[in-house]
């Protein structure tokens, strides 16, 4: 199929944008459960090997984590997921990973597809909302999520933890 | 206002009004369909609504009814889905007619589902908007109560009973071909599920022109099945056999069904359904004791969104003449005065007292309702003690 090489210029940069915001996001997840007692709840509610893939159609850029031995890890593959959230296409996806739209917003408006159980579902969105509050500046965050919760670390602790992974 | 984006989607034929029954074998027919499964439950079968759309399917020298099975539960069970699938091979079968409420209808599209999607597990189709375009099963539903509007949405709940669990299903694909809404079909309908249908069925309105994914085309049948339901609801209690007054709940129902299967429902549908699975509390009257309660917690940022509901429940002279920042607190008073009618005419519950809600239940409520799918697109953020909150002034 004939593609214009502007489009392909877009896809390409948002495929990689996207990339390095799932990689941030993995990151940004794992920093938060340990510092957010919320997050840390919801993940402990979990079973061990739940796995949840975040994933973009079309063989877009995917994340999956994995609840390993009580904290979550990213792997790179796996055959069997519990919760699987499919963006419909590329440009949302961008849109949500960028900050220019919540996760409650991109559902209500079925911008992803959501295999599995809609109830355990829930308790990643409550996270989603969560991470993004500690990711995004206020100023972006409020656009984001309902509410804007008092946060248990400044936004920069998360964002040098985020950086160096500790 | 035109959202940054929607969509929506309602394929249903609908058929409305007297006779409306016996077009069955003709829409059968417009799918090259003539041996339907009819599925249905013993409380119609005992009271002859089965047998009433048997002889009308019958009546056609062409379609016939293959098979029945009339013993759904109260709650849709993935143990009679397996069951009627295995009814609908053995039979040949070629369609689905749904006669019933709410569950009766759920457990015709989980069968649908099945045959469509050519699954024997129905747990592998769970979650939102994953079912592909399958094979197509003619599948007609004909609704009993005015209030689950369940035949026009994309919507199935089933519940797999040895594992205690409720699956949630949601897909374009479910929805039916055809809506049959005659109003013999609702004449027998007792006063007391008649308030509380018509109340879910309000519900469903209220909640749809407010949640987050409301759009003009959901916002036109949300207002529409508000306007009705506040004119014809308590007619409807009142006088049972009035068969115009039933087409308008009918109708109303439907309304809102087409709207809150585009724009979804919110929190007092999260708090019901989980007093639904926690107290058995029948749908109908959870919704009725919580709703007044979710929209004072939801106020604050709906303001706009219940004012402009005042129109369609009083009329423009009474909504001019509130003044405008009073507008949504008198929808709210509204909504309660219709629950104290419904009360003295038919006993319908209005706190959770009367339904046997025990306060140290709360916990279990909440815990389950912050977890359904509702609380999603409710417009304002809930937590736990949120809902605890809510549960306390509906006691």
């Amino acid at each position: 199929m004939k593609v214009s090489v502007k489009r392909i210029l877009v896809i390409k940069f948002k495929e990689i944008i996207s990339k390095i915001v799932l990689f941030f996001l993995y990151r940004g997840f794992n920093i938060v459960s340990k510092i957010d007692d919320e997050v840390e709840k919801e993940v402990r509610s979990w079973k061990d090997g739940y796995t949840i893939k975040l994933e973009i159609y079309d063989n877009g850029p995917s994340l999956i984590l994995k609840k390993v031995n009580g904290s979550v890890k990213k792997i790179k593959e796996t055959e069997k997921t519990d919760i699987d959230i499919i963006f419909k296409s590329l440009d949302v996806a961008f849109q949500v990973l960028t900050g220019r739209k919540g996760i409650s917003k991109a559902y209500a408006e079925h911008r992803f597809i959501l295999k599995g159980n809609i109830i355990e579902a829930m308790s990643i969105v409550r996270c989603l909302d969560i991470v993004e509050t500690y990711l995004f500046p206020e100023i972006i965050a409020k656009h984001l999520v309902k509410s804007i919760k008092k946060l248990k670390k400044p936004r920069v602790v998360t964002y040098l933890r985020v950086i160096v992974n500790y | 206002m035109i959202p940054e984006y929607y969509e929506f989607q309602n394929q249903t034929k609908i058929l409305s009004g007297k006779l409306a029954i016996y077009n069955i074998p003709a829409e059968l027919e417009f799918f090259n369909a003539s041996k339907p499964l009819l599925i249905s439950d013993a409380i119609l079968k005992k009271i002859g609504t089965v047998d009433k759309i048997k002889d009308a399917i019958n009546s056609s020298n062409k379609i016939g009814v293959k098979a029945e099975y009339t013993e759904v539960p109260q709650d849709s069970d993935l143990k009679i889905i397996n069951k009627l699938a295995n009814i609908y091979e053995e039979n040949e079968c070629d369609s689905i007619v749904a006669v019933g409420g709410g569950s009766v209808i759920d457990t015709a599209k989980g069968l649908r589902m099945l045959i469509s999607q050519d699954e024997k597990d129905i747990n592998k189709l769970m979650g939102n908007e994953i079912l592909k375009y399958g094979k197509h099963v003619p599948f007609i539903v004909i609704p009993t109560t005015s209030g689950t509007g369940s035949e026009v949405t994309l919507v199935a709940v089933i519940e797999d009973k040895l594992k205690n669990v409720k699956m949630e299903y949601i897909s374009y694909f479910l929805l039916p071909d055809v809506a049959i809404l005659d109003p013999e079909m609702t004449v027998t309908l007792p006063a007391k599920a008649t308030a509380s249908t018509g109340m879910d069925a309000l519900c469903h309105a209220i909640e749809a022109y407010t949640c987050l994914q409301k759009n003009p085309m959901s916002d036109a049948y949300a207002i529409s099945a508000i306007k009705l339901i506040k004119e014809n609801l308590l007619a409807a209690v009142k006088k049972g056999n009035d068969k115009k007054v039933r087409l308008n709940m009918a109708n109303a129902s439907l309304m809102a069904g087409v709207s809150f299967s585009n724009s979804m429902v919110g929190l007092a549908h999260a708090i019901a359904h989980s007093l639904g699975a926690v107290g058995k509390v029948p749908h109908g009257d959870a919704v009725t004791i919580i709703l007044p309660y979710v929209m004072e917690y939801n106020l604050d940022v709906l303001k706009d969104g219940y004012s402009d509901l005042l129109l369609y429940m009083v009329g423009e002279e009474e909504y001019l003449n509130t003044p405008k920042n009073k507008r949504a607190e008198k929808v709210i008073e509204i909504v309660k005065e219709m629950i104290e009618k419904l009360h003295k005419e038919t006993k319908l519950p209005k706190s959770l007292k009367d339904v046997n809600i025990s306060k140290s239940d709360f916990k279990t409520i909440a815990n389950t309702a912050i977890n359904d799918g509702a609380i999603i697109v409710n417009p304002k953020k809930v937590e736990l003690n949120d809902i605890i909150e809510i549960l306390e002034k509906a006691y």
